[in-house]
C-alpha cells in the first residue's frame, strides 16, 4: 500500500448542481440542483465532521456554488471550525455586495471560470452571452477585496486553445494571482465537448512551460497533469515529497451535492455516503480508497506513477488519449 | 557572559496536523503546504501553544527557513 494521509488535506465539494449556464464541457452536467441535495444542517454537520478530521480546506464547487442560497452561512461556518475556504465560480453573480459577503465569509481563494481571452469564444463555450463581461467583472471586483488570492481556471478545448497564451496575458493585466489551464475530462457534457488535439497539447506544454518562467513570481501558472507532465512525473515541485502523484483517495476526496463520497470530482464512483457513515470511517475503510492505495507492482515501477499514482482509472490525472501517445502507461496500452 | 538568545514568533496564520511521519503545515493566505518530519512538527506546535520560541543553536537554521518564508519572524 501506498502512502496516504490521516485525513483530506482538502475536499472538492460539489454544493450544488444548479447552474445558470450551460458550458459545454461541465463534468456535472449541471444546471438544475439534484433533487435530494445536503441540506444547511446536514451540509453544517459534515463541517464539523471535517474540523475534527483536521481538513484544511473546502474547495466549494457545483453547479455554481453561489447558487446555493446558505453557501455564505456554510463558509462562515466552516470558517467558525478553523477550516479554510476555496470557490470556483463562473462569476455571474459577483457584485460587490456579494464580493463583500465572500470576504467576510474568510474565503481564501475565489477562482474564476474563463475559457476565452475574448467574449465571442468565452460565450459560446459557456452557452450564454454576457457571461465573459460578468467574468472579467467578477475578477476585478475580487481584486478589490481583501481575499488573498483569486485566479482564473479555463478549461483547455480544440475551440479555445489557441486563445490560451492571449488569456494567460488576459490574467495578468487583470492581476490575477494564480492561473490552471485545466484539461477537459471527458464527464457530463464533457463527453460531447471537443478535446484539444494532442498536437495542440504539445505546443501548448511549450506556451505552458514558457510562460511558467517568464511569470515566475507575478502568476502562479499551474496545469493539469497532461500539460505539466515533466514537472509531475520528476517530482521537482512537490511540497509533499512521499506523497506524489494523484492525491485522489490519498490526500484528497470529494463529495457531491447529495452526499456521496468519491476519490476526486471526476472518478464518479461512490466510497460511500455521508447520510450513511462518517466521513472519517469512509475515508479509512472504503474498498474503494484502498484500492487505489494499493497500485500494481508494475505501475510502481513506471516513471509515470508519479503523475498518475498507478490506479487512476480515468482521464482526468492524464488525458487518455495524450498518456497512451506520449507516456508510457503499460496499464493502458501506452505505445512510447 | 549573556547568550544571544534568538526569540521567533508567528508571522503568518498557519494550521498544524500531526500525522505518522510528523506532519502538515498549511498557510491559507498563500495556499502553502509543507511536509514536516517530527522534529519540526514538534518544534512548531510549541510555537504555536506557547507563541514564542527561544531557538536552540542546532535549530536556528530550521526558524531561519520558515523565516524566509515569512511563516515566522525573529523578535530579538
Amino acid at each position: 500500500m501506498i502512502k496516504y494521509l490521516s485525513a483530506p488535506i482538502f475536499i472538492w465539494w460539489d454544493v450544488t448542481y444548479a447552474c445558470n449556464l450551460h458550458c459545454r464541457q461541465c463534468y456535472s452536467a449541471a444546471g438544475k440542483p439534484h433533487p435530494n441535495e445536503l441540506t444547511t444542517s446536514e451540509a453544517k454537520a459534515l463541517i464539523k465532521e471535517m474540523a475534527e478530521m483536521k481538513v484544511f480546506y473546502i474547495y466549494f464547487l457545483g453547479g455554481e456554488p453561489l447558487l446555493r442560497k446558505d453557501i455564505f452561512e456554510l463558509a462562515e461556518y466552516a470558517k467558525l471550525c478553523g477550516i479554510s475556504t476555496m470557490m470556483s465560480t463562473n462569476g455571474w453573480f459577483v457584485t460587490e455586495g456579494i464580493a463583500s459577503r465572500l470576504e467576510k465569509a474568510g474565503f481564501m481563494h475565489i477562482r474564476v471560470s474563463l475559457d476565452g481571452a475574448s467574449a465571442e469564444m468565452h460565450d459560446a463555450i459557456r452557452g450564454a452571452k454576457g457571461s465573459f463581461n460578468r467574468a472579467v467583472r467578477a475578477i476585478k471586483i475580487l481584486k478589490n477585496t481583501s481575499i488573498p488570492r483569486v485566479g482564473i481556471s479555463p478549461t483547455v478545448l480544440a475551440d479555445n486553445i489557441n486563445e490560451m497564451s492571449e488569456l494567460i496575458e488576459l490574467a495578468v493585466a487583470l492581476g490575477a494571482n494564480e492561473m490552471q489551464l485545466v484539461q477537459l475530462c471527458r464527464r457530463g457534457r464533457g463527453l460531447k465537448a471537443k478535446p484539444a488535439s494532442t498536437s495542440q497539447l504539445l505546443k501548448l506544454r511549450e506556451v505552458f512551460i514558457d510562460y511558467k518562467t517568464k511569470l515566475a513570481g507575478k502568476l502562479d501558472l499551474t496545469a493539469t497533469e497532461g500539460i505539466s507532465i515533466e514537472d509531475n512525473a520528476t517530482n521537482q515541485n512537490s511540497s509533499l515529497p512521499d506523497f506524489w502523484g494523484c492525491p485522489a483517495g490519498r490526500s484528497c476526496l470529494a463529495i457531491e451535492a447529495e452526499g456521496t463520497v468519491q476519490p476526486c470530482i471526476l472518478y464518479r464512483v461512490s466510497a460511500g455516503n455521508v447520510r450513511e457513515g462518517t466521513l472519517r470511517k469512509i475515508w479509512h475503510d472504503s474498498s474503494l480508497f484502498k484500492g487505489m492505495r494499493t497500485p500494481s507492482k508494475e505501475c510502481l515501477s513506471c516513471s509515470f506513477s508519479k503523475v498518475c499514482s498507478g490506479e487512476c482509472p480515468i482521464d482526468s490525472c492524464v488525458d487518455h488519449a495524450f498518456r497512451r501517445q506520449f507516456a508510457e502507461c503499460k496499464k493502458l496500452g501506452g505505445v512510447l | 557572559m549573556k547568550a544571544n538568545k534568538k526569540v521567533f514568533v508567528v508571522a503568518t496564520k498557519f494550521f498544524l496536523r500531526q500525522e505518522s511521519f510528523g506532519g502538515l503545515l498549511f498557510t491559507p493566505i498563500t495556499g502553502e503546504l509543507v511536509q514536516l518530519n517530527k522534529l519540526a512538527f514538534y518544534l512548531l506546535e510549541r510555537l504555536t501553544r506557547y507563541g514564542s520560541i527561544t531557538a536552540r543553536t542546532k535549530d536556528l537554521s530550521f526558524w531561519k527557513e520558515l523565516q524566509k518564508k515569512d511563516l515566522v519572524k525573529e523578535v530579538s
